[in-house]
């Protein structure tokens, strides 16, 4: 706590520690009484929201990445391939080496797309992110090709088709990398990356190196986002290019920005919502894309700094009502 | 004696209780297939056709099974985005888990097959498709209840090479999708026989999100001048589109494909271009009359629910695909996906209702006889832009000749899973 006290506001670090936890608390006692469904579909939410959290990181460079799926496609062609023979690596170690294998190729994609900008880094990361899913579909010695690779097992500790017991270990890992994103966030180097991400000229002649700064918080994004799709692949039993698709990408932004991205519950906000849209919508599919449109256009015109905003404009309306009392 | 009626009047109440449940007893039928997006233009009429097979039995007072009772039939659809293996999972989960759905049809797709079989099998849910793509030993809850997708690709460009002596190059046009491949692997394998005589000239495949640039994807195939094209993975609006297209590059040879919305094709092409060029083979063509009167009825349903301009041949394939299970609900005790798998294979033959006697099959390419082998019929576009029916493939007796040529293509492209 000595380390947020120095590098961070106490309070956001806190409520962000609190989010994490209220995640974990809330996704267990929903499976405790839900369905088998529901804890299906909390698995998956769980999933993603590793994966809203590590894409957050690469937002606070003052990027927003087009690659974050397709990375998280290597995290689970890495599980995939390793698991199987003749590698036949435990599916538990391979869970890490997925999301180092994530970590490696967007350090390499690094070099090329954080020379660019804005609108310039959206289009580079976004062909970045097709040429990797075109890899996917081309190296079909490697990953299957378009078929993908199928029957990947559960962790041995896991039980095969036991929900319960993965959904456990998928906010276990969901705890540990929201932990590490947290103490990042609130270390030196997260607020520097913050800075670099706020003003970059400015930053730059204070001392910092802009470019470290912005690679390092691409590579720590997307070794979550490499993980997560070891977790997905596992928990499906298949990995396949079409699965990391742009249209989960847009997910994943469209909770970004509908929750917002100045702190990690923002995101989880996002996404929380987006899903509860997703499930009553279920009856009526072909709306789902309008209504997410429509919302990332509500937020974007109407709620600028998405949910967490709204939470910030009612607790100050909150305290001043206190103070006036 | 009071206690007698009373005891009687119970017994008359059991009785009404049981007749009710036997007649409010609901079948829960699930179809996975795109809802949305442009996929869709598949997923609603394959929808469509298994809701208008329910409506069929639930206005005639439901189907009946062996022992007599008679149940509705209520279909709910579920979307799987465009065929993808993560969305077909999750839309299982759904039907199965959270609806207790009993019987699923799904896509052929290889890929969207195997993600959901742990689960079928492990629910006992019985689950087909309008052909195979993916079946195996270890998940009998996964059947094929038609000649459909994607061996009919490889009878379908046999029949042509067979009836038309002067094909000589053929060019295979599909999706670098999972069901694209597969459809090329059984291009491949029902050209194999013919190899001394016909030359495969294009196979590359091609991205489905460049199919909006239709000229970059039909130069080089015009450029390999081909006799027959046959083609797998264009939505109905942009096979019309492809075809026009070719037609602009100069190209004068057959196409076919699994089946044409001639409706698309009509509206951009001349009725001369079309006549005798078009053909497919996919399950059976309802908007053909002569094959069999039922589908023929069904097609006078499908027009008067949704007008002519909605028809899809594959309204017709999922309507054709549920006849199986019809067949095996009918000969069950009861209507569930264990009871219904068992007695559909009973025996080695099942009864369909529409195709009549026909054999499972399937354990060379994938290691189970669990794929029922039905005659496919093929259709050719007349003058007037009607689907007319040009021949019936034999599929038991063409395998037969030529399972051995038809494997090493097969087996190269990735589709047989077979031990």
């Amino acid at each position: 706590m000595q380390l947020f006290a120095k590098l961070d506001s106490p309070r956001t670090v806190v409520l962000d520690l609190v989010t994490v936890l209220v995640v974990i608390a809330g996704v267990s006692v929903l499976a405790a009484v839900g369905s088998s469904y529901l804890q299906g579909a909390l698995v998956i939410f769980s999933i993603n929201a590793i994966l809203v959290i590590s894409y957050r990181t690469i937002t606070t460079m003052g990027g927003w990445s087009f690659a974050h799926v397709a990375i998280m496609g290597v995290g689970g062609y890495a599980v995939a391939v390793l698991s199987k023979p003749p590698m036949d690596i435990p599916v538990a170690v391979t869970f890490a080496l997925g999301g180092l294998a994530a970590g490696l190729v967007s350090a390499l994609l690094a070099y090329p797309v954080l020379r660019t900008r804005q609108y310039y880094f959206f289009l580079s990361t976004f062909a970045a992110g097709e040429a990797l899913r075109q890899c996917f579909i081309q190296f079909r010695q490697l990953t299957g090709g378009t078929s993908g690779i199928a029957f990947i097992e559960y962790p041995a500790f896991v039980q095969t088709g036991d929900t319960l017991q993965f959904l456990a270990l998928v906010l276990a890992v969901f705890f540990l990398l929201g932990l590490f994103y947290l103490m990042f966030d609130a270390s030196e180097t997260g607020m520097k990356i913050r800075a670099v991400g706020l003003d970059e000229t400015l930053s730059q002649s204070l001392g910092m190196n802009p470019w470290r700064l912005r690679a390092l918080s691409f590579v720590l994004g997307s070794v979550g986002a490499g993980v997560a799709g070891g977790l997905l692949v596992s928990y499906n039993g298949i990995v396949a290019p079409a699965d990391f698709s742009p249209e989960l990408m847009f997910k994943i932004v469209a909770a970004c920005i509908v929750g917002g991205t100045r702190r990690l519950y923002g995101p989880i906000l996002g996404l929380t919502f987006l899903t509860i849209v997703e499930e009553a919508f279920r009856g009526v599919p072909e709306y789902v894309p309008f209504v997410w449109g429509g919302l990332v256009l509500a937020a974007t015109l109407y709620v600028p700094n998405g949910l967490e905003g709204l939470v910030d404009r009612l607790r100050t309306s909150l305290v001043r009502r206190r103070r006036h009392a | 004696m009071q206690r007698k009626i009373s005891i009687l009047a119970g017994a008359a109440a059991l009785a009404a209780a049981s007749v009710s449940f036997a007649q409010d007893s609901v079948i829960k039928v699930g179809v996975v297939q795109p809802q949305s997006g442009e996929c869709a233009q598949w997923g609603v009429p394959i929808t469509r056709g298994v809701e208008l097979w329910a409506k069929e039995f639930n206005e005639a007072g439901g189907i009946k099974d062996a022992s007599g009772n008679s149940h509705q039939i209520e279909v709910t659809g579920y979307d799987n985005a465009c065929y993808t293996a993560g969305e077909e999972l999750t839309a299982f989960r759904r039907a199965i888990l959270d609806d207790g759905v009993e019987f699923i049809l799904q896509t052929f797709t290889p890929a969207s097959r195997k993600a959901i079989a742990p689960l079928a099998t492990e629910n006992k849910v019985l689950t087909t498709s309008y052909g195979a793509g993916y079946l195996s030993a270890d998940y009998p809850y996964l059947i094929g209840s038609v000649t459909g997708s994607p061996a009919s690709y490889m009878y379908l460009v046999s029949y042509l090479i067979e009836e038309n002596p002067d094909i000589e190059k053929v060019a295979i046009v599909t999706a670098d999708h999972s069901f694209g491949e597969a459809a090329r692997a059984f291009y491949k394998a029902g050209i194999a026989p013919y190899t001394d005589r016909v030359e495969i000239v294009f196979s590359d495949p091609y991205d489905p999100a460049m199919a909006g640039d239709m000229f970059s994807i039909a130069g080089p195939i015009a450029s390999s001048e081909p006799d027959l094209i046959v083609e797998l993975g264009f939505t109905p609006g942009q096979q019309a589109s492809f075809v026009e297209t070719m037609q602009q590059l100069g190209y004068s040879g057959l196409f076919a494909s699994e089946g044409w919305t001639m409706n698309f094709l009509t509206d951009r092409l001349k009725a001369d271009y079309l006549d005798g060029r078009i053909y497919s083979a996919y399950v059976v063509d309802a908007s053909e009359q002569s094959f069999s009167p039922r589908v023929a009825q069904f097609y006078d349903a499908y027009v008067e629910t949704y007008g002519q301009a909605e028809w899809s041949v594959f309204a017709s394939v999922a309507y054709a695909a549920m006849t199986t299970i019809e067949a095996g609900i009918q000969m069950a005790e009861e209507p569930t996906g264990e009871a219904v798998r068992a007695a559909l294979f009973a025996e080695e033959t099942v009864d369909n209702p529409l195709f009549g006697e026909s054999r499972w099959a399937g354990s060379e390419i994938y290691g189970a006889d669990t794929h029922l082998l039905t005659p496919l019929p093929v259709y050719v576009t007349d003058a007037e832009g009607n689907v007319t029916l040009d021949g019936i493939v034999d599929v038991g007796a063409w395998w037969q000749e030529n399972a051995q040529a038809a494997l090493t293509e097969l087996e190269a492209g990735g589709q047989v899973t077979a031990q």
